[in-house]
This record gives C-alpha cells, sequence and structure tokens, in this order.
C-alpha cells in the first residue's frame, strides 16, 4: 500500500509542476527531499524557492 | 508484512532461562493468570521486531529503558544473555527468515537470510511498534482529549511526517515574506536616499533623467533619452578628468537629512512602542500566559530541530522523537490568548524593523562622508551604530526578541553614538567650509553619487524582484500541500470512519445495530463522536459503558492498522486487550477477527482461561495454536500449562526433591483445570459475586456435578434399552469415586491435614502417591482418545448429551 505522505507528496509535486512559478529543477529538487522521508529542513526548502542558484538572496 | 512462525526467548522480561513457541503462522492464544508472564512473550516479540518496549516508553515511564529494563531481571548485569530469536515468513517474498536481537544492543539486529527484500521489509517493520497493542493504548483512541487523540493517531497513522511537512512549508513561508518585506524597506531606503541626492519629491524616470543630462550638458556628455535597466547616467566621465571627490551638495543634503532625522529620534514609532510596552506589561501581570509565550519560538526552534530522541534545546533523551514532538507541541496549543497577542507583538514589531532600515539607509553615506574626510572617530563610532541598529533589528522578530530590549524600548531605542548631534554638525561644518565645487566637478561628482545610488536602488529593486517570486512560491507550496493533505486526510478519515462503524456493530451484533461514527478534524484536533441507539451523536465517553469504550477502542485500532497497511496488515499483539470485549460480545470478537482479518496472524494474550476456551470453540484458535501459563515465579518465568508436560514438570521438581514446586504446579493445574470443567460441565459451586472460586470451592462441585450427571446418563440409556451405555456410564462415575475417594478431596473440609494447602509441608514420599491420585481424577474428566475435556451440550437450556470431541465419549441425556 502506497503511503499515505507518498501520495500527497505526488499530488502535491504533480500539481506544482502545472504552475508556471516553478521550474523543473525546482521541482525535482523537492522531489529529492521529498522521497527522503526524512524530516524536511526549512533552510533547504528556502534555497529551492529563493532560486539561489540563479543569485543569492541578500 | 510478517507472520510469526517461532519464537526462541532467553532471559528477557519475566521469562527466565528460556522459552521456546511454535506459532506455526496462525492465530495464537496465551492464557494464564496475572502475572504469569504472557506479556513478556509480547515483549519479547515487539523487541524483537522493532527494538522497542512499548510499556518501557510513553508517559509514566521516565527512567525505563529496553537496555537496562528489558532483560530478566537476573541477567541485568550480563545482558549479552538476553535476546529473542524469531522464525518469521514473510507473505509478499514468500520467504522465511531469522531475526535476533540483544538486549545489550536494542537498535542491531542480526537477519538471515540478510537479502536486501527480507531487510527492507523488517526495517518496515520496525518503525510500526503499533503492531503491539495493550490496553493502555487502547485507552489512548478513545477517552482522550481531541487533541491528543489527533496526534495519537497521526503518530499511529505516520502521519506525523505531513504536520512536519506542513509546519516546515510554514515557516519557510514565513521567512520568506519577512525577507520579501526586508527588501520592499531596502527599495524605500534606497530610493529615499536617491529622492534626497537629487532633491526631488518623487523619483521618475523623467524626472531622474532631467536632473542627470543637465549635468551632463555642462560636462559636455552626450544627453541619455532613456533609463534602461543597464543605463549609466555617468558614462563617459572617464573621458574627462575624473576628480575622485564627493558631490558638496548632496553631502551637505545626506548630512543635514541625518541631523534631522536624530532630531526626531525622540518620537521614533512612539505609538508602535508604546503599545508594544503595554502588551509586555499585560504578559508580564499574567505569569501562566508570559511563560508560554517567552518559550514559544524557543520552542518553535526546538520542533524544527527535531532530529531523534534527544531534545535539541536541552539534550535530555527521551523514549521517541514522537512522544517528545507531542511534549513540545501540547506547550505551543495551550494558549489562544498567548497567540493573539504574540501576533499583534509581532506586527507592530514589523512596522518598527523597517523603520530601522529605513534610518540605517541615511547613516551609511554619511560614514562614507567622515571616511573620505578622515575623520576615523566618527566613522568607526557611525560604523557600531550601524551594528548596533541591525543587531536591534534582528529582536524585533518575536516576543522574545522584544522582552530581551524591554529595557531599550522604555529608556530609548535608537540610541546614537553620544556625539553625534556635536560630531555631524562639525562634518557639516567642515564639508560646507570646502570652496564651492567648480560646475564641472560639481556635476562630475553629483553624476558619479546618483550612478552609485541608482546601483544601489536598482539592486534593492532586483533582490525584491526575487524575494517576492520566492515568497510567492512559498505561499502557494503551502496553501497547496495543506489542501492536498487536508483532503488525503479527510478521506482517509472517512474510511477509518466507515470501518470502525462496521467493526463495531459486528463487535455489538443485535445490540446496536445502526451504531455509526464519526471522526471530525479540524486544527491540530480530532473530534470522535458515536451514535447512541440513535439517540444522536456523543463523545465516546458519554453514555456508552466502560465495556462498549474499550470495544471501540479495539475497533478503531483496527480500522485505523487496515487503513494503515491495508491487506498487509497480517500481524498484530493483542495483549491482554480482549478483556475488554464484555462476555456477551466474545464469539463475535472472534467472529470480527476471522471474517475481515483472514490473513493477520494475532497473537492474543488474556488472563482469563475461559476467554481462551472460547477462542478455541470459536475456532480462531486451536489447541495447538493456544499455550496457557499457569504460574511464574522468577527463577523459572511462566509455568506452561499442557495437558500432559504438567505432570512430567511435576515429577521433575519431586526427583529434585522440590516439593514446594511440585505442590504449587500441581495446585495451579488443579485450579485452572476445575475452572475449565466447572465451565464445560455446568458445575453449580457457592456463588461468590467476586468471582474467586478457589480450588476448594471448585473441585468438589466439579466432582459432584460429573456423578450426578453420569447418574443421569446411565438413566437415560435406561429409557433407551442401551445397556452398553448405561455400563460405561456407571463404570466411570464408580471409576470417578474411587479416584476422588483415594485424592480425599471430599475430606478436604473436614480433614486440615489432607487440604491442599497442606501439601507444601509434605515430604517427598508423602506427597507422591497425592500427585498420582490427582492425576488418576483429573484424568477421569478427559478422553484418552482425543484428549479434550468432557463437556455437556447445550449449555444452557436442556441437557442433550454428555460428550468429548471425538465423539468417543457421548452420553445421552435425554430420558425418553
Amino acid at each position: 500500500m502506497q503511503k499515505i505522505q507518498e501520495q500527497i507528496s505526488n499530488e502535491f509535486l504533480t500539481r506544482l509542476k502545472g504552475s508556471q512559478d516553478f521550474s523543473d529543477e525546482m521541482i525535482e529538487k523537492l522531489r529529492e527531499l521529498l522521497v527522503k522521508g526524512e524530516k524536511l529542513k526549512a533552510e533547504e526548502i528556502e534555497k529551492i524557492f529563493s532560486d539561489e542558484e540563479n543569485g543569492a538572496l541578500k | 508484512m510478517i507472520k510469526l512462525e517461532s519464537a526462541h526467548i532467553e532471559w528477557a522480561r519475566g521469562i527466565a532461562r528460556n522459552l521456546d513457541i511454535d506459532f506455526q503462522r496462525q492465530n495464537f492464544s496465551i492464557s494464564g493468570p496475572n502475572g504469569s508472564g504472557k506479556s513478556a512473550v509480547i515483549d519479547a516479540i515487539e523487541f524483537a521486531l522493532t527494538g522497542q518496549i512499548g510499556r518501557l516508553s510513553g508517559s509514566g515511564t521516565k527512567g525505563l529503558s529496553v537496555s537496562e529494563h528489558g532483560p530478566h531481571v537476573d541477567k541485568v548485569k550480563f545482558p549479552d544473555a538476553s535476546f529473542v530469536e524469531l522464525k518469521i515468513y514473510i507473505p509478499d517474498l514468500a520467504k522465511s527468515a531469522t531475526i535476533t536481537r540483544k538486549f545489550k544492543t536494542p537498535s542491531k539486529v542480526e537477519i538471515s537470510p540478510s537479502d536486501d527484500d527480507i531487510e527492507a521489509i523488517l526495517k518496515e517493520v520496525s518503525v510500526h511498534p503499533e503492531i503491539a497493542l495493550s490496553r493502555r493504548d487502547i485507552i489512548r483512541f478513545i477517552l482522550v482529549e481531541s487533541g491528543k487523540r489527533s496526534t495519537e493517531i497521526q503518530a499511529l497513522l505516520k502521519l506525523d511526517r505531513i504536520g512536519d511537512t506542513r509546519r516546515t512549508l510554514n515557516t519557510v513561508y514565513k521567512r520568506l515574506r519577512t525577507k520579501n518585506n526586508n527588501a520592499e524597506a531596502n527599495i524605500i531606503s534606497a530610493s529615499d536616499t536617491l529622492k534626497l541626492h537629487l532633491q526631488v519629491e518623487d523619483l521618475t524616470s523623467e524626472t531622474l533623467l532631467d536632473i542627470v543630462n543637465n549635468n551632463r550638458k555642462i560636462l559636455d556628455l552626450t544627453k541619455i533619452n532613456e533609463l534602461k535597466p543597464e543605463t549609466k547616467v555617468d558614462e563617459g566621465i572617464a573621458n574627462v578628468p575624473k576628480i575622485n571627490e564627493f558631490n558638496k551638495e548632496s553631502a551637505l543634503r545626506d548630512i543635514n537629512a541625518l541631523i534631522e532625522m536624530t532630531n526626531d529620534f525622540q518620537d521614533f514609532c512612539a505609538v508602535e512602542i508604546a503599545e508594544i510596552i503595554s502588551k509586555l506589561a499585560k504578559l508580564e501581570s499574567d505569569p501562566s500566559l508570559l511563560s508560554i509565550l517567552k518559550k514559544q519560538s524557543f520552542i518553535e526552534t526546538g520542533i524544527d530541530f527535531l532530529d531523534g530522541p534527544e531534545c535539541p534545546l536541552c539534550d535530555i533523551p527521551w523514549e521517541d522523537e514522537d512522544t517528545l514532538r507531542r511534549h513540545l507541541e501540547s506547550k505551543l496549543t495551550k494558549s489562544k490568548d498567548a497567540k493573539l497577542i504574540s501576533d499583534s507583538l509581532s506586527s507592530l514589531a514589523s512596522k518598527i524593523s523597517l523603520s530601522l532600515i529605513n534610518i540605517l539607509g541615511f547613516i551609511s553615506p554619511v560614514k562614507n562622508l567622515a571616511i573620505a574626510e578622515n575623520d576615523t572617530d566618527f566613522s568607526d563610532s557611525l560604523s557600531k551604530w550601524e551594528t548596533d541598529l541591525n543587531d536591534l533589528k534582528s529582536k524585533f522578530i518575536d516576543t522574545s526578541g522584544l522582552f530581551f530590549i524591554k529595557n531599550r524600548l522604555l529608556s530609548g531605542l535608537i540610541k546614537p553614538p553620544s556625539s553625534i548631534s556635536f560630531n555631524l554638525q562639525s562634518l557639516y561644518n567642515k564639508v560646507e567650509g570646502k570652496p564651492d565645487q567648480s560646475a564641472t566637478v560639481s556635476s562630475q561628482t553629483f553624476l558619479t553619487t546618483t550612478q552609485l545610488r541608482l546601483d544601489d536602488h536598482r539592486k534593492t529593486i532586483r533582490v525584491k524582484e526575487k524575494t517576492s517570486a520566492a515568497e510567492n512560491r512559498a505561499k502557494i507550496a503551502y496553501d497547496l500541500y495543506c489542501s492536498i493533505s487536508e483532503n488525503s486526510l479527510n478521506k482517509l478519515y472517512r474510511e477509518v470512519e466507515t470501518d470502525f462503524s462496521i467493526f463495531y456493530r459486528q463487535l455489538n451484533e443485535n445490540d446496536e445495530e445502526t451504531f455509526t461514527a464519526k471522526l471530525i478534524p479540524s486544527e491540530a484536533k480530532l473530534d470522535l463522536d458515536v451514535n447512541f441507539y440513535d439517540r444522536g451523536l456523543f463523545p465516546p465517553g458519554a453514555y456508552h459503558s466502560e465495556g462498549h469504550q474499550d470495544g471501540m477502542g479495539v475497533c478503531l485500532y483496527l480500522a485505523l492498522m487496515k487503513n494503515l497497511f491495508g491487506d498487509r496488515f497480517t500481524f498484530a499483539l493483542l495483549d491482554d486487550i480482549v478483556m475488554s470485549v464484555d462476555s456477551g460480545h466474545r464469539y463475535e470478537f472472534c467472529k470480527l477477527l476471522m471474517n475481515h482479518f483472514r490473513d493477520t496472524q494475532f497473537i492474543i494474550t488474556t488472563h482469563d482461561r475461559l476467554w481462551a476456551e472460547q477462542m478455541k470453540s470459536a475456532g480462531l484458535v486451536s489447541s495447538k495454536t493456544s499455550i496457557a501459563f499457569y504460574s511464574w515465579t522468577i527463577d523459572t518465568g511462566p509455568l506452561v500449562d499442557s495437558n500432559k508436560g504438567i505432570w512430567e514438570e511435576i515429577s521433575l521438581a519431586l526427583e529434585k526433591g522440590k516439593v514446594e514446586i511440585a505442590a504449587s504446579s500441581l495446585r495451579h493445574h488443579l485450579e485452572y483445570s476445575s475452572r475449565h470443567l466447572a465451565d464445560q460441565i455446568g458445575a453449580n459451586p457457592q456463588f461468590r459475586s467476586d468471582g474467586n472460586y478457589d480450588l476448594g470451592d471448585l473441585l468438589p462441585s466439579v466432582i459432584g456435578r460429573m456423578k450426578k450427571l453420569l447418574g443421569k446418563a446411565a438413566d437415560a440409556a435406561q429409557t433407551w434399552d442401551d445397556d452398553e451405555q448405561k455400563q460405561a456410564a456407571i463404570k466411570l462415575k464408580n471409576a470417578l469415586s474411587s479416584c476422588s475417594g483415594a485424592s480425599a478431596v471430599e475430606q478436604w473440609a473436614v480433614n486440615k491435614a489432607v487440604h491442599y494447602n497442606e501439601w507444601t509441608n509434605f515430604g517427598k514420599k508423602d506427597f507422591e502417591p497425592v500427585v498420582v491420585s490427582f492425576r488418576d481424577l483429573i484424568e477421569r474428566f478427559r478422553c484418552e482418545k482425543c484428549d479434550s475435556w468432557i463437556y455437556i451440550t447445550p449449555k444452557r437450556g436442556p441437557l442433550e448429551s454428555l460428550r468429548c470431541s471425538c465423539s468417543k465419549i457421548n452420553f445421552n441425556l435425554k430420558i425418553v
């Protein structure tokens, strides 16, 4: 049986993919964090949403 | 998931030496009086599978641990001797495996064969301690406040990660919103300093270009027609001799602006500061509110950093991460008032923080002027002031920060360097005293300063674009995750409540046929309401009896497990929870397990021997898949009651001269047998309202009842002209009389010397014949062929027969 949190994560990522605000790269990084099954770290998500690869926020 | 084939337990909990049980992948019952070691078996299995023991964790178990208190008490100092070995079967893989876990190293497990797929399944099992359910667990689901029920059920269904993710996404959203607000304030600050330099009220491309082009004209530079993001307003200056000076007029304006600002520091954010001071005073007047609030961000930080059972705030180890998380979360949800005050303080603090950013924007150009004028003392003091204000800004984030600067709020917040007015005036005079710049120099320095401030302004806009996009992403992600998880959880709760209602209706067939239940999730809560005889929905504790509430607990557990594992729910340990089902519904409980959980192996313990027999007669377990413990000692561990083994155990004890052990074993076996037989043949011992019948009550009554039944069987056979049956009944009756005479049961009431209480004082030679006579007596109640106890049918109403399971003994009791 697929765990409910996995179902939620999959639907979450699929629907984010449909949003123009998120690049494929961002979604892939989010997926990597979510599939780990470990507790998410705010700093890591913050980095992804801030798109820091393309210039850090100050 | 798994099924259990067998267990070998050595020196674990209440099990001394070793105990082997053959579970045969079947439902299995372990019965025995309280303290006979049943739960030790459950603990050992749970330990082998998960490395944990439920009863050594949770509230009220502080100071207890598996490694220290898991081994038998005599092996605490030799934990190497304590281990559990399970042979398991994995239906999904059609493979068997052996798991061995030692109490010395609870987190290490040996798995053989160490196939990846086997290890993966066992790893999954190891994070599901809920496979073991005890009575206190049942209470967790039913008779708890809704907030706690939500936490318990979410933990059971492994939904806590969903809550974690929601919280983390919310934290990210809040952080990025703050960054975006600060970015907005930085734009305003950069815009203000640029406007000050340009001497304009409104900053537009047109006004900026007008001013810039006027200065470029003086320098004979080309006109700029359009202000693009990459436009450099000082472009071309490199072609004219560059003057390394600041623009005098602009510098004077910068200094003046800061002078004016310092004059207003007395009134800096006066309204907001007054409100903050008032709210802080209110909090201080209510110590409980204050306590919650003071710790709020501390605890929130702690929750964010949770990663294992060790508290990130104080390093104290907890039983597990879930328990620690629940502890911290309960602190956060204690007061709504505290949250309201906290939100209001955050809003006020945010306004002040933005004003501080504005001040910082005006300090920077003056500091650069002081450096340019080699006024080191003043530039250093301005640098320190900048640092101080940046530090102060960081306190305007949460309530604990505001408390930290409370005195400063009261005594003056901004605290410029003590001689700032003098120094600013001196710097102003110094700059003003410089000869007026030529038009060329003035235009040149004006344009370079404009470009610098324009660069700053553009940079703040670029940052804002990014922070705005980041905040937007965080909001979309948080809202979306909340919406999806809420829908999924609502769907899950509907399925759980449906299954729960079906199970409970089956358990209470002919009683609550219209029973329904409703799980109502709300923020951090999960209310449970149940239908009470069609009079409406109420909390379980409102009208239902305790027995019914316990039944609900079991049904809710089963519904949760079904939804957690689906068709992979193949194994569960039910530790004395079936006692929660009242006697009138036990058969239905067995049917519930057999009908709805055909592929699940239940290991069930009960301290009620009758319950154990009822499980057999309902077909849930068989005599091959059940064992009974009749007693326990610290040296022997559980003493297993078996049809034949008991007599061997007694003989062995006697051989070793241990009369007291033999006497104790005999007495326990007779108590168990008599109690069971009293139920099997409908004996009528003197009624006791507390149900505490001892051997002296039961055995004589059982013998008397059997003799009467055999007499009735002989009479009935007579009416049927069945001489063979008549003789068989008389023969058995006579044998019984002879054995009971030898055992002196009938003299217990009058002759103290033969009473079973005196057995422990007997010598070996005296006690041996006692054992023989009781063995003969008890075996008369059992079929030689099938080994089953003799029983009557039906149990209620006119008697029809006295028989055994295989019908070798089958006396007709109906008289023609």
